[in-house]
């Protein structure tokens, strides 16, 4: 008997979701695209060739990305107890300092791209596109 | 991928069960190719999806409350978290040796479809009253979520 109490419960939930889904907006990894020099995350029939970067408290990990063709990278901050930021050459393609979230960008010419943070001046890495 | 490749995909996800062929080529249409490396987070557990995501192509491992699970291809994953707009309670993570492809719907462009597409809407819902069960059925007799 206690099956349709349940069941109405989650329902509700559900309506009451998918009612906030069609008028919000949410704050996900890869979505939050602060550079995006393709126009988004693949579409269509595009594949997009996707990789990750943990920052960690003293470090990027991996610190060395290869990606195989154009791609897109993003980086998630892990360490919450301190400020960091990824900082290229470009500052198109650099992040704000800040301790949580994330920062996504889309490469779209092979090359080697080197990138560093600037409150900790050890922390460093590259994007190898090929 | 051809969309009728994503439509197979999409319907062998659980919140998608009940959507219509149409609906589903709809969301064909909107779903994204990902080809993601080993290593790459996809979703950490304490982030608000902002996709459903569905295997195409190789493997992913979800943590979830301790536990790995792997998946393979057709198992979907960050649909209720994005809907509920609440933490994912689970970190997905290409495990490798090898790429993984995957299909990827976004909180907008699902959001816009059902905004021109009450059907789909109610067959979500309907997808999630049955994932719902499927997860309440699974939790213990004594457990005091089972009285929620």
């Amino acid at each position: 008997m206690a099956a349709f109490p349940r069941r109405a419960a989650a329902l509700f939930c559900a309506l009451t979701a998918l009612a906030t889904l069609a008028c919000g907006e949410g704050s996900g990894l890869i979505g939050t695209m602060t550079t995006d020099t393709t126009g988004g995350l693949g579409g269509g029939t595009t594949n997009t060739l996707l990789a990750s970067v943990t920052v960690n408290s003293n470090a990027f990990s991996p610190n060395l990305v290869n990606l195989a063709r154009t791609g897109t990278v993003v980086w998630l901050w892990a360490d919450t107890t301190s400020l960091h930021d990824v900082t290229f050459s470009d500052p198109l393609l650099s992040s704000a300092t800040k301790s949580s979230g994330s920062h996504t960008i889309s490469f779209q010419s092979s090359g080697t791209f080197n990138y560093h943070c600037t409150v900790h001046p050890g922390m460093t890495g590259s994007i190898v596109v090929h | 991928m051809e969309d009728l490749e994503k439509v197979s995909l999409l319907q062998r996800v659980d919140v998608f069960r009940e959507v219509r062929s149409d609906h589903l080529a709809l969301l064909a249409g909107v779903a994204q190719e990902l080809e993601a490396v080993p290593g790459t987070v996809l979703m950490r557990e304490e982030d608000i999806p902002d996709a459903v995501y569905v295997v195409a192509r190789g493997t992913i491992t979800l943590r979830i409350l301790g536990r790995t699970v792997t998946l393979t291809e057709g198992a979907g994953f960050g649909a209720l978290g994005l809907i509920g707009e609440r933490p994912a309670m689970l970190t997905a993570t290409v495990p490798g040796p090898a790429n993984t492809l995957l299909l990827r719907v976004t909180r907008p462009a699902l959001a816009d479809l059902l905004v021109d597409s009450p059907a789909l809407a109610v067959a979500l819902l309907r997808g999630m009253a049955h994932r719902v069960d499927t997860l309440v059925a699974q939790l213990p007799v004594h457990s005091p979520l089972a009285l929620v």
